[in-house]
């Protein structure tokens, strides 16, 4: 050993390095998944609340950005029809990304339906920007600070000991109302389509086989957003689907006269509040019921928490409106 | 892309210093070119061919030029006096000939794909001004990634290989790597062939203390880049946008914050080129020096890009004011105006051409020619005012050696750049203009407070403390690196364990600290835009 070190004395020094450095950020991503919650169970909407459900008991998974978070509520499709949901959103989440988190979602949980949302799409256009994506994702698996390093923030340390359980089953409430205004360009028919890089097309694809590998029916969601959405969106993501032979359920087209983008969205038309949230879950819910054979959990005795989970979030909305 | 991505800084450029100390001493330098050319590709694809081709011409210029003189000197010791006048001549002729070739091609590149629609769009205004019914189409046209960087390079390369100054590549590829070496060609520094050319075609052995300052020297840039720089983009671009809702002194903070901004952008991209270039075991230019202890507005360009302000002066004053009608107008003015004035006036017609050319340089809207000009005029009138300067000085029994006089001319010209810096980023003249009228008015922000402001721009306090602080740490490293300090020699020198908290405190800080991800925009190095 000593010889070994003697010869190369600036390797080890950098392996030793590397390893601290390793364990630095290792340690660094626990605390920033540990903190990734919220003691308030209406606001603690995090993905990663789905492996503490026990295991293979979602029947129907959504995964994809802030839309999925902030515009499905599981616990109303529970209240309606029985069905086991969980709403898996993170900020800004990119498709490479959607690839790894399918694959842990796999090793605890066997949804029947996958609803993947497509709006991430068209967020990285050119080759560098997507391979950038797909390096980090990669680096996420090991080190997550690099995707939850903004849950180290001081004001963020408030949340330690919050509890790990998602009781909205991964939803995140918006009460708030703002307005988007003139609404008479949004989904104005256009028979273009905007591109969408090959290096997404490659990852979509990726995310449609790990689902379809696993035995289930794969969805791909568009859901309500004024300010990111259009027609051209909706042709490209259409051919897709075609080329996959998957089904495509566009939100934006089906719910164009539903939604009131004046009293639905949280921010101006990028994403739902509640009452948008309400909306689309019933839609969804409805969807799901007419094109998939899911079953009713209401009576299965190892889905007692759910009963209790919506217990607790319907007492928490009505004291919000109390 | 960006020298700050993940993909750049880990998978790329780890992979082109593996590749680099595995490959036999000799060959090295072909790793250099495959590396920046996967870098080019992935950047900007297909516009790989222009500058291949633009490589390929001014290869083509410099062997011919260098080739003419070997001949030349090959030839001349077997002639007489005047037959050797007449071959240096002709020489000389047809290599000028060459060179004015070449550089048309290169510049007419660089003019059409980046200055043509604003030239178009301007000569419609008076085609229409004049009543005519010409029009100068608009063409959808992409610009090669560090056009405005490798253009200059490789004029340089040409001008010196006519001067002399250095031999002409004999191998294209070799040349094409210069040209094209990934770490300079986003935002410089613009580089001489005699000082990087070389070292990109010679291989380098490993040498640990360099591949440390490297590694050190790219996380600092991506402190200043991401952690520093990208935190300040929404709000900076907010306040710009809405100056009209806000009285002076937001507008003096927008501006001081924009001038971080781009500082800390600019500095923290060349400081990861630099540090990527070390890896190597080759050395780039230096791009900045402490420009915010300039005491004049030239001592800040001899600070802040450096090769710019260099290369204008190489290539644009210099030849202007050594030239012959320069040296006539230079010697007339002698008959009419004292020693002073008849130096100087020459001069500042030179400076003129390098002042407009740094604005142009900049991009292709009237905001960068007439932030060029403001130098220039800042210039100009300093230079006629010195004598002035220099009574008014005696009159008071001031020196310009003392302390306090200094630190006058530091906040003077600190004051002068700001102003540069607010036409540079305004969105237009007339939005620099109000913005400028606006700074004099005491408006009361709708009754919010600055903490509100920024606030509601994109700026909260526990976002604002990190730029605070970071800012504090970026002058104390400029108040050491002015005194000379060699910064990364003396944590080098520091024991095992707090040379290695530093460096693990320093990455740990982009990584935590890094406005990167959700709620941040990615944001394109200011200056790769140029």
């Amino acid at each position: 050993m000593k010889n070994r070190f003697s010869a190369h004395p600036h390797l080890w020094r950098t392996m030793l390095f590397l390893a601290v450095m390793a364990a630095v950020l290792g340690a660094l991503s626990d605390l920033s998944m540990a903190l990734d919650r919220c003691k308030n169970p209406l606001y603690n909407y995090s993905a990663s609340g789905i492996f503490y459900e026990p295991d293979n008991s979602i029947d129907v998974l959504a995964i994809g950005t802030s839309d999925i978070y902030s515009g499905i509520m599981p616990l109303e499709w529970w209240n309606s029809y029985g069905y086991a949901g969980y709403a898996w959103g993170e900020p800004a989440q990119r498709v490479s990304e959607t690839v790894n988190y399918l694959n842990r979602i796999y090793r605890r949980q066997s949804p029947r339906v996958v609803l993947l949302e497509v709006g991430n799409l068209f967020r990285d256009t050119t080759d560098a920007q997507n391979l950038d994506c797909m390096v980090k994702a990669q680096i996420a698996r090991v080190f997550p600070v690099v995707t939850f390093h903004r849950n180290l923030a001081p004001s963020k340390f408030a949340n330690w000991g919050a509890q790990k359980h998602s009781v909205t089953k991964g939803y995140l409430l918006r009460r708030g109302t703002v307005q988007t205004g003139d609404v008479e360009e949004y989904m104005k028919p256009d028979s273009a389509a905007s591109p969408i890089n090959f290096l997404n097309r490659i990852e979509l694809r990726k995310c449609i086989e790990i689902c379809r590998s696993h035995g289930s029916q794969v969805v791909l969601l568009a859901m309500p957003d004024f300010a990111g959405w259009d027609s051209k969106k909706h042709n490209a993501v259409s051919e897709l689907a075609e080329q996959n032979d998957v089904t495509f359920l566009d939100l934006n087209e089906d719910m164009k006269t539903q939604i009131n983008w004046n009293r639905d969205s949280a921010d101006g038309g990028s994403h739902l509040n509640y009452k948008g949230a309400v909306k689309a879950t019933a839609y969804l819910g409805e969807y799901l019921s007419e094109n998939f054979t899911l079953p009713d959990r209401r009576s299965d005795s190892a889905y007692q928490q759910w009963d209790r989970d919506y217990a607790d979030f319907a007492k928490l909305l009505e004291s919000l409106k109390a | 892309m960006q020298y700050n991505s993940w993909l750049y800084v880990l998978l790329f450029l780890g992979g082109a210093v593996l590749a680099y100390y595995l490959t036999p001493l000799r060959r090295r330098w072909v790793v250099l070119l495959a590396a920046s050319t996967v870098f080019y590709l992935i950047s900007s694809r297909q516009l790989i061919v222009v500058l291949a081709a633009t490589a390929a011409v001014v290869y083509w210029g410099a062997r011919r030029i260098d080739g003419r003189k070997r001949a030349y000197q090959e030839k001349k010791a077997a002639l007489e006096k005047e037959e050797r006048r007449q071959l240096k001549a002709d020489t000389d002729r047809r290599n000028s000939r060459t060179l004015a070739a070449v550089c048309v091609v290169a510049f007419g590149v660089l003019f059409f794909t980046k200055y043509f629609n604003f030239v178009g769009s301007n000569l419609n205004l008076l085609f229409r001004t004049m009543g005519l019914s010409a029009a100068v189409p608009a063409l959808r046209l992409m610009m090669p990634l560090g056009i405005s960087f490798y253009t200059l390079s490789a004029v340089s390369y040409l001008v010196d290989v006519s001067q002399g100054t250095c031999r002409a590549q004999e191998n294209y590829w070799k040349l094409l790597a210069f040209l094209m070496f990934f770490p300079v060609i986003t935002e410089g520094p613009i580089s001489r062939y005699g000082q990087l050319g070389e070292q990109v075609a010679q291989g380098h052995s490993f040498d640990y203390r360099q591949f440390c300052f490297g590694a050190q020297l790219i996380v600092w840039g991506l402190f200043q880049k991401v952690v520093l720089a990208d935190r300040l983009d929404r709000c900076v671009g907010n306040l710009f946008d809405h100056y009209q809702s806000y009285s002076g002194g937001i507008i003096a903070l927008a501006i001081l914050l924009y001038t971080f901004q781009i500082y800390m952008d600019f500095a923290g991209c060349v400081d990861i080129a630099r540090g990527s270039a070390e890896l190597f075991g080759i050395h780039l230019a230096q791009n900045f020096t402490q420009p915010f202890f300039a005491v004049s507005v030239n001592d800040f360009w001899r600070r802040w890009h450096i090769t710019l302000g260099a290369w204008l002066r190489d290539y644009i004053f210099y030849p202007i004011s050594l030239s012959r009608s320069f040296q006539t107008l230079s010697k007339n003015s002698r008959k009419h105006l004292n020693a002073y004035y008849a130096a100087t006036l020459p001069a500042l017609a030179a400076l003129l051409a390098v002042w407009f050319g740094n604005g142009v340089w900049h991009g292709a809207e009237w905001k960068y020619i007439v932030y060029g000009l403001y130098y220039y005029a800042i210039t100009a009138l300093g230079m006629l005012l010195e004598p002035a300067f220099v009574r008014l000085l005696a009159l008071l029994h001031l020196s310009r050696e003392q302390a306090g006089y200094r630190v006058f001319q530091m906040l003077r010209t600190f004051v002068f750049v700001n102003l540069g810096m607010m036409i540079f980023r305004a969105a237009n003249l007339h939005a620099a203009w109000g913005m400028f009228l606006a700074l004099f008015q005491n408006g009361g922000n709708g009754g919010e407070t600055v903490a509100q402001i920024l606030t509601k721009e994109g700026l909260p306090a526990g976002q604002a403390a990190i730029v605070a602080a970071g800012a504090v740490l970026v002058m104390i490293a400029d108040v050491l690196k002015e005194r000379g300090v060699p910064l990364r020699e003396r944590i080098a020198d520091r024991p095992l364990p707090v040379r290695w908290s530093i460096y693990l405190a320093a990455v740990v800080l982009v990584i935590v600290a890094g406005a990167y991800g959700p709620g941040f925009g990615t944001v394109d190095f200011i200056y790769a835009q140029f």
